[in-house]
């Protein structure tokens, strides 16, 4: 019986699939006709295996097949194994079995079967169609379907993605590997799905597995293949990969970060800050007024950068002559400066909001803002840090009737509510009180009672709190303790209105604030010394070549004093820029052999930071990074060469390449000290001031020579 | 190379090409109603033209050209490797309608809603 053979002789099966394959590529390679051929093979090499009922029906899968292409191929297994089922259940007339269910223990059951996966997807395609019409023992059955079928509906169920399986997907030395091809800029794109063009001319000629142009990776494309050879090949004639163009192979570790999307779900919603990334516009700031969708635009409201005279110039008809690149400052429309340019304003009703705007050559204003249609790819959504300014804009003509804004960024939202707290000192901004100045006595809800400092009124006034504002007199020592600048303290240096000015103690900078966010305080901040794992004054490698020491750390990123000696070069570096941190103490010797570590001081004997001294406080690759506090620059820190450099207080006489210490000694009888003897100093000059890390070894000397 | 025919390749590269929010093929609008999509034929894009819109997206992010999906290491790792060869795209924005992931359901089709980081 011809299932016995599948059964006993699984081996042989393989085999026999091997050579089958070779002969498909023959034969497919003879063929002109690329689709055809394709189906012809199929039917040629299954009808090795297969008896004539099963190719019958393989026959008429085929013929229905066509109208569904390649995708339609699953189908045929699938109706032929339900078949099958439907066979063996009328045998068993066990109804509990359901295809799904067996299909599902196929994938516990194939667990095992994995390390075959790799050689049987390739033959995946060479699936063995099942008998039908025979009538065999349950078991017997089971197993051959499960023989057949293992590895198959691994395969099929590869969808159902979990992260466990995206393991056992990692690129293997057998898979074909990647190629980077450098191509022309912009044509990224155009050039994959040429190349796909080719591939489907030219059959299985071209070996090339896959083309990938990323959206974020300009000049370049990644082929995957098994030969650098068939990239060569397969680039020959395309117009827009450059035939001398570097193949750069992509190493089997990079190759997963090659296809990996970072997906951020950016969900656009009503009042969102946004950063406009093209046009007149581009980088101001802008707030999202409404979503659409379905068409992927937004209408965004921003301040107008609208020239009057060329807008008038342009409807009536005027030639004016257009400066290039002039891009108008933003300023709030004016709709009577318009009207009086003669400029035809227009008041219309937007529908679906019902609110009013004026319409001037095609462009919606309200409240002196203009209301622009985008779509969702020219505004930046991310990261939107609005500055102090630019909110203060905003906020202008809000203020007054527009109740929304108070509750609409955060940092609005703080400002809002009364932060007075009793004690604050305040000033009156708004009424006849103007400018009266005091103490908070009570706090209410919406009122705020305080103490004038004016003797001659009344013990408490009361005002609400919108008509007052924290107030700080110049000098006044304070803390931020919201908004951007949190955490920073300073000397206040000028007040205007809700704003004050304030000199930071750490950095030194001016810091302009809301007064609301600001509290007096003798607090004196250290600033900020460290962001995530990395502190102020650590070792850090960058990538492969360089390293440096944090001198300094902002809010966003750290300052390094890179690892050069010759001259002082400084770096900006973010924190996803850096790579690690070097954490072991790492030795060196000086010019004259001794033998260095951190803590030890040493002067610099040549080079440009000549004459200073310091402690050393990072050792790395051959350079001291030293301390000197008299030095003005970069916190005191100096980048030099360990030979440039010399132990203060080290011997000069150990001239001996092997630093060993019995010759040295000799060495030191024979030269001329060139130095002030210390009676300590017997063996490689180990400094008196060292407090013995990591000597135990030359103490033993010491002490044996002693 | 495979013994499937390959999907039709996008005749252009500008805002018609959309992508199925299924399989990930990239194809323009009007090829999508020519002729559906190759893989979910059950979508019947070419029969309802507002198929077109609620299966596929115009918001994808790169794009990768499968000649051979079975022997692609890229094209199994992006689990595409079980379609026809043409041009696919790595990610894409949105998930499968709810209904239309129901009907997929119904068929026995597996569907992977695109992952969010």
């Amino acid at each position: 019986m011809p299932r016995r053979d599948y059964d006993d002789e699984d081996d042989e099966q393989e085999e026999e699939e091997e050579e089958v394959y070779e002969e498909e590529d023959l034969e497919e390679e003879e063929e002109e006709d690329y689709d055809d051929g394709g189906k012809s093979g199929r039917k040629r090499r299954r009808s090795d295996f297969i008896d004539d009922a099963a190719e019958e029906d393989d026959d008429e899968d085929e013929d229905d097949d066509d109208d569904y292409g390649g995708g339609g191929r699953r189908r045929p297994k699938r109706r032929t194994g339900s078949e099958f089922f439907d066979l063996e259940a009328a045998v068993d007339s066990d109804e509990d079995e359901e295809e799904e269910d067996i299909e599902d223990d196929f994938i516990v059951d194939s667990g095992a079967d994995i390390p075959d996966e790799d050689g049987a997807r390739r033959e995946y395609r060479h699936r063995l169609l099942p008998h039908e019409d025979q009538e065999e023992d349950l078991e017997e059955l089971t197993r051959s379907i499960k023989q057949r079928y293992a590895r198959s509906a691994h395969v099929e169920y590869d969808e159902e993605a979990t992260d466990v399986e995206q393991q056992a997907l990692l690129p293997s030395v057998r898979d074909p590997k990647l190629w980077m091809v450098k191509c022309a800029i912009g044509r990224e794109r155009e050039v994959a799905v040429c190349l796909m063009q080719k591939a489907i001319d030219r059959g299985p000629e071209l070996q090339i597995r896959s083309v990938v142009a990323l959206d974020h990776l300009k000049n370049y494309i990644y082929i995957e293949a098994d030969k650098e050879a068939h990239v060569r090949e397969a680039c020959k004639g395309m117009r827009n990969i450059y035939a001398s163009a570097k193949i750069m192979l992509v190493p089997i570790k990079e190759m997963t970060d090659v296809l990996s999307v970072e997906s951020k779900a950016v969900d656009l919603a009503r009042d969102t800050w946004v950063r406009m990334k093209m046009g007149t516009y581009k980088g101001d700031l802008a707030k999202v007024m409404d979503v659409d969708n379905v068409r992927q635009k937004v209408v965004v409201k921003l301040i107008p950068r609208i020239d009057l005279q060329a807008l008038a110039n342009k409807l009536e008809g005027r030639e004016a002559p257009k400066k290039k690149a002039f891009i108008p400052p933003p300023r709030f429309m004016n709709i009577d400066e318009a009207r009086e340019m003669n400029l035809r304003v227009e008041r219309r009703r937007d529908p679906m909001s019902g609110d009013y705007f004026e319409n001037i050559g095609g462009m919606m204003f309200k409240d002196g803002f203009l209301y622009k249609t985008v779509s969702m790819k020219s505004i930046s959504t991310l990261n939107i840090q609005p500055t102090f300014d630019e909110l203060e804009k905003f906020r202008q003509t809000g203020e007054g009737g527009d109740g929304d804004m108070a509750s609409l960024s955060t940092l609005f939202a703080n400002r809002k509510k009364g932060h007075f707290m009793k004690g604050d000192r305040v000033i009156v901004v708004k009424g006849d009180l103007r400018n009266l100045k005091g103490h908070v006595e009570k706090v209410e809800e919406d009122t705020v009672h305080i103490r004038p400092n004016q003797k001659d009124l009344p013990l408490t006034l009361a005002f609400s709190d919108k008509e007052l504002c924290k107030y700080f007199d110049l000098g006044n020592h304070v803390k931020v303790v919201s908004g951007s600048s949190e955490g920073a303290t300073g000397m206040v240096v000028s007040v205007q209105g809700h704003v004050v000015n304030l000199v930071s103690d750490t950095t030194k900078e001016l810091l302009r604030v809301f007064a609301d966010n600001v509290v007096e305080s003798s607090e004196v901040t250290s600033g900020l010394t460290r962001i995530g794992e990395y502190e102020l004054h650590d070792l850090v490698i960058l990538d492969n070549k360089s390293f440096g020491v944090i001198i300094r750390v902002d809010s966003e990123a750290f300052q390094v004093l890179k690892g050069v000696p010759d001259r002082p070069e400084v770096a900006l570096v973010r924190l996803r820029e850096i790579k690690a941190k070097v954490e072991k103490k790492g030795n060196a010797q000086d010019r004259f052999k001794n033998h260095l570590a951190v803590k030890d001081v040493v002067k610099v004997v040549e080079g440009p930071c000549q004459g200073k001294q310091g402690p050393v406080e990072h050792i790395f690759r051959g350079v001291v990074f030293i301390y000197d506090r008299h030095h003005l620059e970069h916190a005191g820190f100096i980048c030099a060469k360990t030979q440039s450099c010399v132990l203060v207080g080290g011997s000069r006489a150990n001239g001996d390449r092997n630093g060993n210490p019995l010759s040295s000694r000799f060495a030191h009888m024979r030269a001329p000290p060139r130095a002030p003897q210390s009676p300590m100093r017997s063996s490689r000059g180990g400094p008196p001031m060292n407090c013995g890390l990591g000597r135990g070894g030359e103490d033993a000397v010491l002490g044996g020579l002693g | 190379m495979g013994s499937q025919t390959a999907a039709q390749i996008p005749t252009s590269f500008g805002h018609e090409l959309r992508a199925c929010l299924r399989c990930r093929l990239v194809k323009t609008y009007d090829q999508f109603r020519e002729s559906g999509c190759e893989n979910c034929p059950f979508f019947k894009m070419d029969e309802d033209h507002e198929r077109v819109v609620d299966c596929t997206t115009p918001n994808f992010t790169g794009l990768i050209s499968v000649m051979d999906p079975t022997r692609s290491w890229a094209a199994r790792w992006l689990r595409i490797a079980r379609y026809v060869p043409g041009c696919y795209t790595l990610a894409v924005s949105e998930a499968l309608p709810e209904d239309l992931q129901n009907l997929c359901e119904d068929e026995h089709i597996p569907y992977a809603p695109p992952k969010r980081i």
